[in-house]
């Protein structure tokens, strides 16, 4: 295909190439359980899967392809009806797997299927952006005709949350080349609070930056390549497993994968509770524009107006005359807000009744559900048809699946998660006499990651700070570990130049203990100087003079003790067994900016330079 | 047809039907006049139809609309050429008659759903006196869309009858306070807008409504509070009032206890065009200035 | 590319992608997709044929119901329509008799309403060349109201502008051939469209000033005259311009300095204004243009707004410059232009 490509470079040609999408409509995760068991999920009473496909059609995408694993029926049957129609001029097919467990699966499944011909878009089905991708397209595009390895556009979005609002998944720290937008270097920090960097990143590129400041979209626009990298490597489970598996293979595959950094437009992934409360929220206020409620994506879409305060209300909405809707608020259809109800924050969804004096805040209603009289609900999701009988309290983090019901007066403690109980629960249920619900038991399912944020976690006071040298000595530890025993390798090797091996074969010995350890060629010079310097004195003779001179040149040596301390030496043996002239030394010395090493090799120089001044007297 | 029947239809009209204004009351005597009249000539029922329109003026009501509302009857009528006998025309009389009765009764509802817009939840509408379209226009907004609004009701004497538009308005429900005529210009930084009705729309775009209407429409001009009218166009009229004195007598004054030595007590006042922001009506919404218009092209 | 189910769909998306459209572009598309409409549909008479456009204008209409173009548009084809099919009918025998606007005379007089059911011979035809026509007056609009900058500038005169607008950049342009003049532009922030506007006002050799936008009052005592373009001349009389030109028309009036305004008859809309929280009238932008979202710390905090629009009460305006004659103390014409029928936000 890339062969067909070379050669249609017409524009005519080029015209006719459709751009695809690829949208992955599964987490792969429970970290939305248990309402994803049951049902796709809705944000602002719209299912999730229409604000990427939105994006994608507003983005001008031709060919949609829809992989997903669970709630296959519901899904193919919503975008059958509300996406597939004639007067959208794209098209869209789903598939699915249960067999896929992971998007490296779903990427794999697709390269088989070689319905994927040209660069695509690859996002995830929990995606809300309101970007308009064609420049980002474009360049890609150009990058690609003058980079044939460049496989992967991926696009970050800059944010400015203080730490601790972040998420472990979106802390990562990005080195990207700002000429070319490269990326160098990528890692997610989980727990780390140091990192180390290979030299090389900063030596082959004039101009670096270094950024945690990012945060992914799940939306990258990749070659057709990128499938056969995934078709190839069975090891890659997800984005993070590809993008390094490249970063690593640069040397030898040579392919690269470039960032673009957006800095103005929304993009946000819903990727866990505390995610979707926020993107929620951003989205009823206008943040994602045009995402917002009362644009339409359709014309069959619920048409909210709009009222002061974002406040949304679709058709239909009964509003009590004493009701208050503070902020930030969407209604839909056919909902009833009862006499005193108070409500901020939150989302509710079609055919809903409110009881009177009902407390609302930060809650995620879904469809058909009725709170009754005096209850007070916070931070929380209620899915389809769930009931809250009277004076019922539910505190912050608690997630209610399909047909629950709770209570009459009982509160519900923080971060509960509650699903139906097929059994019939005596009557002494903790959740209330009238109450079907039972707390869900996260399961590991195939060994995947249980739902490891809770939703709203007690803040911790962030004191890394307190232990940080610690941490330094611990993290370098690790990374030095490679290095000695690199190192230790290398002083083996150079012994066995003193039972005549052969120079050649000692190179060809180091070559590949470096591949072995994934040495760059810098740290590699440098281990194998500070080895060669602490080889005994007579025999360097036999080296290259070249990785010598390197050392010289090489102003992180002196920070090697070992190194300074014999450096007077070092230089006054070269020197008389002229390997190096004396004014090759003095000129090293006067460029040389180091004092500590300056001040070592002082009586040498001084030395030396009586000795020219004599000679010239001569 | 003597003086008396003509009184008495015309009460037993508005009696039967207390939606009916005193002008569709009016018109309905007019058509039943021409069923039973005697006349063989157009000439001469049209002479019968202004002895009617007189007395029914003498019977101590709103003049104003009456007067306004058969005077178009009348154009209607002559406007038509018969070339059939005169019997055959009185039939198509009649019918055209029921007709325009119709339209005007409909005219209410059309003006209903061009006001309801104007009508957004959560304002405060200050109203004057009693008014059946006004009461129309916010049922209309309370009921079909839902809206939740308050109107402050001036009790508007001399008949005190804010204090049963008020018992209409909680009938349906809506959050309704009567305030005194004098606290019309204290109440006015309250509300939001001001819905008053019309006895007449007169030809410069200005109206004549109860008294009270002018002091309404100066305060609410001062407060930059938008103040529309609603109103039949039945109750567009071909008079060009200058000021208040240039208003008819007997459209001001309903009897001679209204003005003596004592007493100087007009019901009637006239607002001026340039204190209305727009006029309702089953035409459509005209700003002042398009009522001329419209009367232009009837009448020219 | 094809059917116009395809075309409504790009159109939607153009549209709701932002403001890459100005609002001749948009009138143009939108009488082009109606033009199709009439060759590519299947319809025996005028009702269906309105019907059929009545859909698609809703369709289009519901990406942005604030849009007034789009509605302006379809409410004048459709009454093109009308008078077409009458003009047909009379051609053909002259019992029936046409749709008349509402009036006081036609209210009492006429006796049925054409239900526009008869199969009229000529109307296809008939309808494409008229819709062919005012597609050439949509093309003309620009240049008659552009042909008229001379007679409204005058040598040495300091203008104030807002923002960019197409039209009044052409305007000045036109002007500055014959005379030499002096243009203030207010930048409309979170925009700064002006920027862009004094750019090119500076590239025709205009002197172009820019100030910000709260310096309008104190700059405007020594301005001659106001020229601005607006989205929508409402029925009223009064404007939908971007937000900030109301203020810019207070203190012109404080000034009595005249503002003009520059619109052609697509602007001309039936909507009346209510309330500023109205949500046809009125769109709220995103706030992202006020407030860079990455770098406002945690947003939900705070309540940003970004409104698009600005009602401009007609005794604000001394004139607007038109292709066509506008009295714009009888505002009653304005809507007729387009609306004859009562309920005049569904056509």
């Amino acid at each position: 295909m890339a062969a067909k490509r070379k050669k249609n470079t017409g524009t005519d040609l080029k015209q006719e190439e459709i751009l695809q999408a690829v949208v992955i409509a599964d987490s792969f995760n429970v970290r939305f359980a248990p309402i994803t068991t049951d049902l796709p999920r809705v944000l602002v009473n719209r299912p999730l899967i229409d604000y990427t496909l939105e994006f994608l059609c507003l983005n001008g995408a031709q060919e949609i392809i829809i992989f997903c694993r669970s709630h296959v029926d519901q899904i193919q049957r919503h975008v059958e009806s509300k996406w597939i129609r004639k007067s959208n001029p794209c098209t869209i097919k789903i598939f699915s797997s249960q067999e896929c467990v992971s998007l490296g699966d779903a990427l794999r499944d697709l390269d088989k299927k070689n319905i994927i011909q040209n660069d695509f878009i690859l996002v995830n089905g929990d995606l809300i952006s309101n970007m308009t991708l064609s420049p980002i397209l474009q360049e890609h595009k150009e990058r690609r005709r003058k980079e044939k390895c460049m496989v992967m556009t991926m696009i970050m979005k800059k944010t400015n949350s203080p730490p601790k609002m972040k998420f472990k998944d979106d802390d990562i720290l990005l080195a990207v080349n700002n000429d070319t937008k490269t990326v160098l270097y990528y890692k997610k920090l989980q727990e780390n609070r140091v990192i180390g960097f290979p030299l090389s990143i900063f030596k082959s590129n004039p101009n670096v930056s270094i950024r945690n400041d990012l945060m992914s979209t799940g939306i990258s626009i990749c070659s057709a390549k990128v499938l056969s990298l995934f078709g190839d490597n069975f090891d890659y489970e997800c984005r993070d497993d590809f993008i390094k598996g490249i970063l690593i293979d640069e040397e030898i595959s040579g392919n690269t994968i470039t960032v673009h950094i957006e800095e103005k437009e929304y993009a946000a992934r819903v990727s866990n509770l505390r995610t979707y409360e926020s993107i929620t929220k951003e989205v009823i206020d206008r943040w994602a524009f045009p995402i917002v409620p009362d644009v339409s994506f359709d014309i069959n879409d619920p048409k909210y107006s709009y009222r002061r305060h974002n406040i949304y209300l679709d058709d239909d909405v009964k509003l009590h005359s004493n009701c208050k809707l503070i902020r930030t608020v969407a209604i839909g259809n056919n909902s009833q807000i009862s006499e005193n109800a108070q409500i901020s924050n939150s989302v509710i969804g079609r055919n809903c009744k409110i009881g009177k004096n009902a407390l609302i805040q930060n809650a995620f209603i879904w469809d058909n559900v009725t709170i009754e009289d005096d209850c007070c609900l916070k931070t929380c999701i209620l899915a389809n048809h769930v009931t809250v009988f009277r004076g019922v309290t539910i505190e912050e983090g608690c997630v209610l699946s399909t047909n629950v019901t709770v209570g009459p007066e009982v509160p519900i403690p923080g971060g509960t998660l509650l699903c139906k109980s097929e059994i019939k629960i005596n009557s002494a249920n903790e959740f209330g006499l009238q109450s079907n619900a039972k707390v869900y038991k996260a399961f590991a399912e195939d060994g995947e990651d249980v739902p490891d944020i809770p939703w709203c976690e007690p803040e911790q006071p962030d004191d890394i700070s307190s232990d940080e040298e610690s941490v330094i000595s611990e993290i370098s530890a690790v990374e030095q570990d490679d290095r000695i025993a690199f190192y230790d390798e290398l002083s083996g090797l150079l012994e066995s130049l003193n039972e005549n091996v052969s120079v050649d074969n000692v190179k060809l010995e180091i070559n590949s203990i470096k591949a072995a350890y994934y040495m760059e060629i810098d740290d590699v010079i440098f281990q194998l100087v500070k080895a060669i310097l602490l080889f005994p004195l007579r025999n360097n003779e036999q080296l290259s003079i070249e990785q010598y001179k390197a050392s010289f040149k090489e102003e992180t040596a002196a920070n090697n003790t070992l190194v300074s301390t014999y450096l007077i030496k070092v230089i006054e043996s070269f020197y008389d067994s002229d390997v190096l002239a004396e004014d090759t030394i003095l000129s090293w010395y006067s460029n040389c900016e180091n004092t500590d090493l300056k001040n070592r090799v002082k009586k040498l120089i001084e030395w030396l330079e009586e000795a020219e001044e004599e000679s010239d007297e001569d | 047809m003597d003086r008396a029947t003509i009184s008495k239809l015309y009460r037993n009209e508005l009696a039967t039907d207390s939606s009916l204004s005193e002008a569709l009351a009016s018109i309905s005597v007019l058509i039943k006049i021409i069923n039973q009249s005697k006349a063989g000539t157009l000439v001469e029922l049209r002479n019968d139809l202004t002895e009617a329109i007189d007395e029914i003026k003498n019977t101590d009501t709103m003049v104003t609309s009456i007067s306004s509302a058969s005077e178009l009857f009348l154009r209607f009528i002559t406007l038509t050429t018969f070339e059939n006998p005169f019997e055959e025309c009185k039939k198509t009389l009649i019918e055209r008659g029921k007709m325009f009765l119709e339209e005007a009764k409909k005219s209410r509802e059309k003006i209903a759903i061009l006001g309801e817009p104007f009508i957004t939840d959560g304002i405060k509408i200050l109203i004057h006196g009693k008014s059946r379209v006004v009461l129309e226009v916010l049922k209309r907004a309370a009921t079909e869309s839902r809206k939740h609004f308050t109107v402050y009701v001036t009790q508007s004497l001399p008949d005190k009858a804010g204090h049963d538009m008020r018992d209409e308005l909680q009938k349906v429900n809506i959050q309704s306070v009567v305030v005194l005529d004098a606290a019309v210009a204290c109440i006015m930084e309250k509300v939001d807008l001001v819905l008053v009705g019309a006895e007449g729309v007169v030809e410069s775009g200005g109206i004549l409504n109860k008294i009270g209407t002018y002091s309404m429409g100066i305060a609410a001009k001062e407060m930059n509070k938008p103040l529309y009218v609603v109103a039949e166009s039945f109750k567009f009229a071909r008079i060009f009032p200058l000021n208040q004195d240039d208003i008819p007598h007997q459209f001001r004054f309903r009897n001679s206890k209204d003005v003596d030595d004592c007493y100087y007590n007009p019901i009637v006042d006239y607002t001026p065009p340039n204190l209305i922001t727009l006029l309702f009506t089953d035409l459509g919404v005209l700003t002042p200035s398009a009522v001329s218009d419209e009367l232009i092209k009837l009448y020219l | 590319m094809g059917s116009v189910d395809e075309e409504i769909a790009t159109f939607r998306r153009d549209i709701k992608k932002g403001n890459s459209l100005t609002s001749y572009e948009i009138a143009l598309k939108t009488v082009n997709i109606l033009r199709k409409v009439i060759s590519e549909y299947r319809w025996a008479n005028a009702r269906e044929l309105m019907e059929e456009m009545k859909e698609k204008g809703k369709n289009m209409m519901s990406v942005a119901s604030n849009q007034s173009t789009i509605g302006n548009m379809v409410r004048k084809v459709l009454k093109i329509v009308r008078e077409e099919h009458a003009r047909c009918l009379e051609e053909d025998d002259n019992t029936i008799e046409p749709v008349r606007e509402e009036s006081l005379t036609k209210l009492y007089l006429l006796k049925s309403e054409d239900t526009f059911s008869r199969p009229v011979e000529n109307l296809r035809t008939n309808m494409y060349e008229a819709l062919t026509d005012l597609i050439s007056e949509l093309e003309t609009s620009r240049e008659d109201i552009i042909n008229q900058a001379a007679e409204h500038i005058h040598s040495n005169e300091v203008v104030l502008t807002f923002g960019y607008s197409s039209i009044v950049l052409a305007f000045f342009k036109k002007a500055r051939k014959q005379i030499e003049f002096q243009v203030i532009v207010v930048e409309d922030a979170p925009k700064f469209n002006g920027q862009k506007m004094a750019a090119e006002l500076a590239q025709s050799k205009i002197k172009t000033t820019v100030i910000n936008d709260s310096a309008a009052f104190s700059i405007m005592a020594r301005v001659n005259k106001v020229f601005i373009g607006t989205h929508a001349i409402m029925a009223d009389g009064g404007l939908k311009a971007k937000c900030g030109i109301h203020n810019i028309a207070l203190a012109a009036k404080r000034h009595s300095v005249p503002v003009i305004v520059c619109a052609a008859l697509y602007k001309l809309s039936p909507e009346f204004f209510t309330s500023h929280d109205q949500s046809s009238f009125n769109k709220l932008g995103c706030p992202q243009e006020v407030l860079n979202f990455a770098e406002c710390g945690i947003p939900s905090d705070v309540q940003v707004y970004n409104p698009i629009y600005d009602y401009v009460p007609p005794d604000l305006v001394t004139l607007i410059i038109s292709n066509m004659l506008l009295d714009k103390f009888k505002s009653k014409t304005f809507s007729e232009e387009e609306m004859p029928q009562h309920t005049y936000i569904d056509f």
